[in-house]
């Protein structure tokens, strides 16, 4: 066989097919280049040779077909198979002309951007990104190897170029939405190692085409295709993407849903479940808290009412008691309710929470501009008797000499073992005992060590420093240890209320979540000053997971050897308990802009309340009608469209993930 | 003894569930030029796949030249020409790219013998494949099949589609070319009066099988057509080498294989008078041995 004969017979075949491909794909950079020439910078492409690249998949698709088509036509096959000529050789030499010539297809704007850049615009080429020429070129590889082998099997071009591309689409996309038992290629495309991972299986799939292709045209296999059959294939490999596309993200069982009446001062402010000893009530910011307990049994969310309606004894015995809380004045107040804790002793339940005092100076900044500067003088930890819905103030306690003038007081609490409250204030720890008339007393306090320590290499065994309170139990240490560590650094930085620890017999594990991954580490050892940590694995976020909004500043939470993060629309569940390797337990998501996850509790069977913001477009009775049949809307559009839209709060009993 | 230009042993083909062939024994002498018959349908163009190694066949073996066909098809290839029905070549190109195009996978090629060819075939180089008559086509599918000289030509159905002076055409240049020099030609069709001239043997497919194979002159001399007044008593069921059986009231017309005096004397016997005796056409032949129908009742 002369192979330079078969090379002009391929490049004879496809010189129309070319042309009008390069044609079409030079469309965009010239146009753009004339733009540019008309005004007046010269003709130059360079911002659209990307966006035309996104045509080469689909160009090379073309060449496919038209390169192999006249080929593969039942008489002309017979016609070239009876002559002395190996498949083996004449097909893998077609391949190669035709992917020459898609190659050609993607350089053509490229070369056009560089060299219309250098000579009329006097630099290079910025805009394009060498990563994706490659990726681009690598998937055009794939759409030209698919369709190469579909115009074989199909012989017939339109069908064979539709099905390719529906296939080229299919390979493409299900390494995305891989059920999560597999290896998880792609779990974060941003990072070069998972890139070339994914190219890799890319230009695989391509090869695996063209072996095939050989294959087919060698045995001469036949796909026979009809439009009915076309439609439900298609059909068909939509709805597997679709399965594993859900099977990924929405695996948590709904049990029940139902809107919830929570006191709203304004849409900003942040709710949270709070639970109250058997109680669990949606409390806001400013510790308003909703008329309703919430509760879980048999599968259903119950709301029952609050019947308790504050007596005006009480009433009077809240102001009474708020002398005990005063402070000298012009001291201003910045209470952090959200933050407190709830602790019931005997049959009280009394509410903890940490009491800045500020006065405001104007100062200059550096810019010379007057600004006002806050100056923290004050801090207790103050105690409250819960009765009848309000908090009566009963103990205080001063912090004061934890505070810097000039500096926030990061507060931190946490319910510790008898009775026992952690603080932390900036720098400093703190153990209270708090009796059982709900009296504060502090036992000890120390200064920490450096901690927010952020690892650079993970892998390397590495230390924290023990918090130094001694009065704690070991365990609680450890704990408080990691978690003053890392779960500070999340939305709700001051609370410890959570944990990222998870002990089990003599196994104490935490996690940490990063942009990429879920890694568990273990506790290995600890003594006086340190404990000492080693990396155990890591469980990378599939491509689904981070684009759904996974990241290190979601909040997560360690319960019950379960690992929960949630962010705005998304809940996922991991095991970080197993032998082998961390196991996602399930997902909840809902993709819309109108929905945020605000709080989550996991209650004791596992099922999962949420809290979630919702909006819901305002009834048709809501909108004023005038008695001439007009509707009155309001004249400001930021204003209707706000009014349009009406704030609920949703509550969601999710099933127990498994 | 002359090796045979193909030797085929129990052939057997299936596409799926269907049986196409279903033990083809086959011998083309050398040299000879062989009528290969059947109906549409009946396997001719199956059997010339396997022979070309281009289909594996189920079980059988054939063998072209000495050569396997499947174990040394593209040697194979190499010295056998072949001519599909209604060829279809690739339209974008002149006769001469298309020439040298199919030259370049044949280390034998003769340029000389081909320019020769074109101005015998009367083909226009320069025209485009796309532009040519059917004529033109099957000339140059022809001219490409045998631009390499080779020994063994395979034509299957080379005519189809051609009208009558174009097909007479294309016989006379068969003959011109490949007789006179000695060239083996298995010719597949089931046109039969196109066969009849210029084949000195032919075989009958029919349903997989090859139902006669022989010389044609012996073929025409050996079946015969006898027609006849029954006896009442006549059992014409017992007359052997029975092919096609045809009754109108007392009158009978039978066609009988393998004719001898002995069969005449028979056929003699069962006839109230005398018994006419006619030779047959190879279509006449074919017709019976395909269609015929010996338990055909009255």
């Amino acid at each position: 066989m002369i192979i330079g004969r078969v090379l002009h017979q391929q490049i004879f075949q496809l010189k129309w097919h070319l042309l009008a491909c390069v044609a079409i794909i030079m469309v965009l950079p010239l146009e753009e280049a004339m733009v540019n020439l008309r005004a007046g910078d010269g003709f130059f492409s360079s911002n659209l040779t990307g966006t035309a690249l996104l045509l080469a998949p689909l160009l090379a698709g073309l060449i496919a077909c038209a390169n192999v088509q006249a080929d593969m036509d039942e008489k002309r096959y017979l016609f070239w198979r009876a002559k002395p000529v190996s498949v083996a050789a004449i097909v893998p030499l077609k391949y190669v002309a035709g992917l020459i010539m898609a190659l050609i297809i993607i350089i053509c704007p490229v070369l056009f951007s560089v060299a219309s850049m250098r000579l009329c615009a006097g630099h290079r080429a910025e805009d394009l990104d060498t990563h994706y020429l490659v990726a681009m070129s690598v998937i055009s590889g794939l759409a030209y190897s698919v369709c190469f082998l579909t115009n074989v099997l199909v012989r017939k071009t339109a069908r064979a170029w539709l099905i390719g591309m529906a296939l080229t689409c299919f390979l493409l996309l299900t390494p995305f939405v891989l059920p999560l038992g597999i290896k998880d290629i792609v779990s974060d495309v941003t990072f070069l190692w998972a890139s070339v991972a994914y190219l890799s299986v890319t230009l695989g799939s391509a090869l695996l085409a063209f072996v095939l292709a050989v294959l087919a045209v060698k045995h001469n296999w036949q796909l026979r295709t009809s439009l009915r059959g076309l439609l439900w294939a298609g059909a068909g490999l939509i709805f597997g993407l679709m399965l594993l596309f859900s099977g990924q993200i929405a695996n948590i069982r709904i049990l029940d849903e139902k809107e919830v009446d929570v006191p709203t001062p304004d849409i900003y402010s942040g709710h949270r479940l709070e639970k109250q000893g058997d109680k669990t009530v949606v409390q806001n910011q400013r510790g308003l808290q909703s008329q309703y307990q919430i509760g879980t049994d048999g599968h259903k969310i119950s709301l029952n009412r609050i019947q308790e309606t504050p007596s005006e004894g009480t009433r009077a015995q809240v102001q009474a008691m708020a002398s005990r809380f005063a402070v000298e004045d012009g001291l201003i107040s910045r209470s952090y309710y959200e933050r407190g804790v709830y602790h019931k002793i005997g049959d009280e339940q009394y509410f903890l929470a940490t009491h800045p005092y500020y006065i405001e100076k104007q100062v200059t900044d550096r810019y010379g501009e007057p600004r006002t500067q806050r100056h923290w003088k004050k801090l207790y930890l103050r105690s409250f008797r819960i009765v009848q819905g309000l908090r009566i103030p009963h103990s205080s306690l001063d912090l004061s000499d934890c505070i810097v003038e000039e500096r926030y007081p990061h507060t931190s609490l946490r319910l510790a073992k008898n009775n026992l409250i952690a603080i932390v204030v900036n720098r400093h720890c703190m153990t209270v005992q708090m009796s059982n008339h709900g009296d504060l007393k502090q036992i000890e306090q120390k200064t920490m060590k450096s901690y927010s320590r952020f690892l650079v290499e993970r892998k390397r065994a590495f230390k924290l420093p023990l918090v130094p309170l001694e009065s704690l139990d070991m365990a609680d240490r450890v704990k408080l240890t990691v978690d003053m560590n890392y779960l500070r650094r999340q939305y709700f930085h001051n609370r410890l209320n959570s944990t990222l620890v998870h002990m089990h017999k003599d196994q104490i594990s935490f996690a940490l979540v990063s942009n990429r991954d879920i890694a568990r580490y273990d506790v290995i050892n600890w003594d006086q000053e340190n404990i000492y940590c080693q990396f155990r694995d890591a469980r990378p976020f599939t491509f689904l997971e981070w684009r759904l909004g996974m990241y290190e500043y979601s909040r997560y939470f360690v319960q019950n050897g379960n690992l929960y993060i949630y962010d705005r629309q998304a809940l996922m569940v991991f095991d970080i308990n197993a032998k082998r390797s961390i196991r996602k337990l399930g997902h909840f998501e809902r993709i819309s802009m109108r929905f945020a996850i605000e709080d989550i509790k996991v209650e004791e069977n596992g099922s999962i309340l949420i809290l979630a913001y919702t909006e819901q477009r305002r009834r048709e009775d809501d909108v004023k009608v005038e008695k001439n049949g007009s509707i009155l809307m309001p004249a400001d559009t930021e204003q209707r469209q706000s009014e349009e839209w009406e704030p609920r709060w949703s509550l969601y009993l999710l099933d127990t993930p498994q | 003894m002359t090796e045979a230009a193909i030797e085929i042993k129990d052939l057997h083909f299936a596409y799926g569930k269907k049986q196409v062939l279903q033990g083809v024994n086959l011998e083309v002498p050398q040299g000879s030029i062989f009528g290969f018959l059947g109906r549409n349908g009946a396997g001719k163009t199956t059997t010339i796949k396997a022979l070309l190694g281009l289909q594996r066949p189920k079980a059988g073996q054939c063998t072209v030249n000495g050569l396997d066909s499947f174990t040394d098809a593209l040697e194979l290839r190499k010295r056998i020409g072949y001519m599909a029905e209604d060829q279809q070549m690739y339209g974008w190109m002149t006769v001469q790219q298309i020439i040298r195009w199919v030259a370049g996978f044949y280390p034998n090629w003769d340029d000389a013998f081909t320019s020769d060819l074109i101005d015998k075939l009367r083909l226009t180089p320069n025209a485009k494949v796309k532009t040519l008559s059917m004529g033109q086509n099957s000339s140059l599918a022809l001219l490409l099949a045998l631009g390499h000289r080779p020994n063994l030509v395979i034509l299957d159905d080379p005519t189809l589609g051609l009208d009558p002076i174009a097909r007479k055409d294309f016989l006379r240049h068969v003959i011109d070319l490949l007789q006179s020099n000695g060239v083996t030609v298995f010719f597949s069709s089931h046109l039969l009066y196109e066969i009849e001239p210029v084949a000195d043997h032919v075989a009958i497919l029919d349903k997989g099988v090859i139902c006669k194979i022989g010389k044609t002159e012996q073929l025409r001399d050996t079946i015969r057509r006898f027609v006849f007044t029954r006896k009442a008593t006549a059992d014409l069921d017992k007359i052997p080498g029975l092919l096609d059986l045809s009754q109108a009231g007392e009158g009978v017309s039978v066609t009988v294989e393998d004719c001898n005096d002995a069969k005449r004397s028979q056929i003699q016997a069962l006839s109230q008078n005398g018994v006419t005796e006619d030779a047959l056409n190879l279509d006449e032949i074919f017709e019976a041995y395909v269609i015929g129908q010996p338990q055909r009742s009255t």
